[in-house]
């Protein structure tokens, strides 16, 4: 019963690195155990999205070529990697304020930095296995050798953050969750066929290519075929800027829906 | 450091962790008044009921001081923080229990428990030695490890309750706690509230249901399309009607309400039934009344009974409130 | 003096037991209405939604080749029908049912003096009218981007419908025997992408290796693109009749899943 009397008593308010820390420690546990139902769902969509288009693509080609192969092998990471903070994570959200188990979430002394890093997080968790194996199976399967550079580490780092910040601003700042929910599904396609995540820009019309540009999706693919690959890719130090743009913005516009009060 | 409320010595200073809302108002689109200058005040270690009819506007007040919405005027204090400026310091100083069901899902009962224990700020093994305490106070002992999507409503609500008072804050805000709950373990939730009150949390219950509030509360506050209409405890606001019965005629469907005698006094009709107060000493004369209308094929039964909390709520507000003396 | 008219006196209620094929085909046109009723919610979208698929996978799937050749562009055009229809019938057809037993509809409808077995054809009869001007569109929209002439035989009608009406009864089939809605949304999501990256639909089977093209054989979905391309197309396709058979063959378990479920009673 101390316990009760120690909580109850205890000196006001919280603050410091030390409460951040505490807090974001407990909101990644709270986050981890909340995904345990998706995750078999998880698992089946990052190994189609990985593995499956690494093998699946060689059907499209009698023979296929080198370069298509290794555009679809390094794009095919970013999309891992965007999965669940992108699409996965506003639909979860969506489908907890439509049962209105939204608000207790945010009922909780978290800062809020600490649960925006607490989320990112878990999406990079959710992300770093299946990069792993999908790029594990383009080697065994074009017999690919990546020219890993350290220049990997931080492309991976920042299209994770931009993934999972814009798609929390899709989940907190998007009001009307049936919205969200229409948004992400939407954009399933635009990321896998109307991007040049998986092949040269190119190989789009001229006008969806300029489109392309204005994105962060593409530049994505850009910065980690950069840490891939050598020679590849070219213009990243303006796709590291692009991307890491949309990670700025959809971080502020999500700070600003969760300060929000109505 | 914990310093114990009950023991401050005597000259020397101690905050005065009362929970005060001033002048309250949250008005939306210009025109609809959800709280309209509400003021009330708990003080620390009290249960206070917030009583009222669906929409009175009960959830708008807690939500607007666990800073889910902003008030569009007054100010909502505790001990000394302003909870409307500062958001982030409801948040640690309250802990919320929504109407809504609880998004433990994929949690079982004891993580979910510990997890936001963990979250509010307890350490490891105090809030393990919490949970324990909780889970068997409320009986959940077959649902420790079960995941939150094979509950019952009942048994997440405890569950609910449970993650919220393991490291309570300062004021423990309640909507609806006892929903769904089964009778026995309803009991103990109140157990559990009135053990809060003692250890110095101030509890702020959410509830329409006014004979469980009249039994566990130590203040309450009826509230009424968004304003406070009356305050006080069980017993003050029922004092205007000492001296008086209650007497109640349940009449046949689609029955006009039938001449009253000048002696029956605040008539007011909910559906079929009609619920008056009269005086001690006219008993005899409201028995034989009411056994006539039954007699006559107008009413189906009467009844005659001490005056509750329930017909104060009635007389206030025109509405009847669920679980009162006819349905439990 | 006038006769009595006599009027047959009413059967009393509760004691009518219709039956025979007159009483079957007057519920069919019964549930045809009240199913037509419920299909303007949402039969626009549906159009929408299949014109979007398949004609945006169409395009999609162009992007993937640095040079586009006019075999790849036919197969892609001539496959875009069954990409039209493949999504409608095991993604939206699925989501449709869990809607429905959601919101208790299927309570009701269940609960009317309607043999089932006329419910059910009267939901696989309107849902197959109902997704052919969206193949259809699709296909157009497909052939101008490719730039592709087809050869469109009288093969095409009963090709078309037939893969409309698998769809439709495998997938309600399926959505009905799953009571699980989360099941169903990770089955019908992974099954269409598995679809669309590893069934020859838009790609000739000889990419194929030979384990995967069995497979593919006994699955509805190469076929129903190899019978909509013999409708598009003049000698490009072989074995038309063991397409056909196969697709029979799906169709009759969609109706067998549909049929037992609506049978039971739990």
């Amino acid at each position: 019963m101390t316990e009760l009397a120690t909580s109850v008593t205890a000196t006001g308010v919280r603050a410091g690195a030390g409460y951040w820390l505490d807090s974001y420690r407990a909101l990644t546990r709270w986050h981890l155990a909340g995904l345990r139902m998706w995750l078999m769902l998880l698992t089946v969509v990052q190994v189609l999205a990985g593995a499956g288009f690494v093998l699946g693509i060689a059907l499209f080609f009698d023979h296929i070529p080198a370069t298509a192969a290794l555009y679809v092998c390094t794009g095919v990471p970013v999309v891992n990697l965007m999965i669940v903070g992108l699409i996965l994570g506003p639909q979860l959200v969506a489908e907890q304020k439509l049962q209105q188990s939204y608000e207790f979430v945010r009922s909780l002394p978290v800062p809020r930095t600490a649960a925006a890093a607490a989320w990112y997080t878990v999406c990079l968790l959710a992300g770093l296995p299946a990069v792993t194996v999908s790029l594990l199976i383009a080697e065994a399967r074009y017999g690919i050798s990546f020219s890993l550079s350290p220049a990997i580490v931080p492309a991976v780092a920042l299209t994770a953050f931009t993934g999972t910040m814009m798609g929390y601003a899709l989940s907190h700042a998007v009001p009307n969750p049936m919205v969200t929910q229409l948004v992400t599904q939407l954009l399933v396609f635009v990321v896998f066929g109307f991007s040049a995540i998986l092949f040269p820009a190119g190989q789009l019309p001229a006008w969806l290519a300029s489109l392309n540009w204005w994105f962060p999706f593409e530049h994505m693919a850009v910065i980690v075929r950069a840490g891939l690959t050598a020679g590849l890719a070219t213009g990243i130090a303006s796709s590291y800027l692009i991307v890491a743009g949309w990670g700025i913005a959809g971080a502020a516009a999500s700070a600003w829906a969760l300060g929000r009060r109505g | 450091m914990a310093v114990s409320m009950a023991a401050a010595p005597v000259g020397q200073s101690v905050t005065d962790w009362s929970f005060r809302a001033e002048g309250l108002t949250k008005v939306y689109g210009g025109t609809l008044r959800a709280n309209d200058a509400i003021t009330l005040s708990v003080r620390s270690g009290e249960v206070y009921g917030l009583l009222g009819p669906n929409g009175a506007g009960k959830t708008t007040l807690v939500k607007q001081a666990i800073g889910l919405l902003k008030p569009t005027a007054g100010r909502i204090m505790l001990g000394p923080y302003d909870l409307v400026a500062d958001p982030g310091a409801a948040r640690q100083l309250c802990s919320y229990l929504p109407q809504a069901p609880m998004p433990i899902d994929s949690f079982r009962v004891r993580e979910a428990i510990e997890l936001t224990g963990r979250i509010r700020g307890g350490d490891r093994a105090s809030v393990r030695r919490r949970a324990g305490e909780l889970i068997e106070a409320l009986d959940l002992g077959d649902w420790e490890h079960t995941m939150g999507q094979r509950l019952s409503g009942g048994i997440k609500r405890l569950v609910g309750f449970a993650m919220v008072t393991v490291w309570p804050g300062r004021v423990v805000i309640l909507d609806e706690p006892t929903n769904d709950v089964d009778p026995l373990r309803r009991r103990l939730l109140w157990d559990r509230i009135r053990l809060l009150g003692q250890r110095g949390c101030s509890v702020l219950l959410v509830t329409h249901n006014v004979m469980e509030a009249e039994k566990s509360v130590d203040r309450l506050a009826i509230i009424s399309s968004g304003r406070l209409i009356a305050e006080g405890t069980p017993s003050s606001l029922k004092a205007a009607d000492r001296g008086n019965l209650r007497l109640q005629v349940m009449l046949l469907p689609e029955t006009a309400t039938p001449a009253l005698p000048p002696w029956i006094r605040q008539p007011v009709r909910v559906g079929h039934n009609l619920i008056t107060v009269i005086d001690e000493a006219d008993a005899t004369r409201g028995i034989g009344w009411a056994a006539d209308l039954v007699g006559r094929g107008v009413a189906e039964e009467y009844a005659l009974g001490a005056t509750t909390l329930e017909d104060v709520y009635v007389r206030l507000t025109g509405h009847i409130s669920s679980g009162g003396n006819h349905d439990d | 003096m006038s006769a009595v008219r006599q009027v047959a006196a009413p059967h009393a209620p509760g004691t009518i037991t219709r039956s025979g094929v007159g009483y079957w085909l007057a519920s069919l046109r019964a549930m045809i209405r009240f199913d037509l009723g419920q299909a303007r919610q949402w039969a626009g979208m549906m159009l929408l939604f299949q014109t979007l698929m398949g004609a945006g996978m169409a395009v999609m799937y162009g992007f993937f080749y640095p040079k586009i050749s006019h075999s790849t562009a036919l197969y892609i055009t001539t496959g875009t029908p069954t990409l039209a229809l493949v999504p409608l019938g095991f993604a939206l057809v699925p989501l449709n049912v869990a809607t429905e037993r959601i919101q208790g509809t299927f309570d009701f409808i269940w609960s009317l003096p309607v043999p089932r077995s006329a419910q059910a054809a009267a939901t696989f009869l309107l849902f197959t009218l109902l997704s052919l001007p969206g193949a259809v569109l699709a296909l157009v929209v497909a052939s101008w981007r490719y730039g592709v002439a087809l050869s469109v035989s009288p093969l095409i009608v009963p090709g078309a419908v037939l893969c409309a009406l698998m769809a439709i009864s495998v997938g309600y089939g399926m959505a009905l025997a799953i009571s699980n809605p989360l099941l169903v949304n990770l089955i019908t999501n992974a099954l269409i992408f598995v679809v669309l990256l590893f069934s020859p639909v838009v790609f000739p089977a000889s990419h194929f290796p030979g384990w995967l093209l069995a497979a593919d054989r006994a699955l509805p979905f190469y076929n129903m693109a190899e019978v909509i391309r013999a409708g598009l197309t003049r000698g490009l396709v072989t074995d038309l009749g063991t397409c056909y058979l196969i697709l029979l063959a799906w169709t009759a378990v969609g109706w067998a899943l549909t049929a037992w479920v609506v049978g039971r009673r739990k």
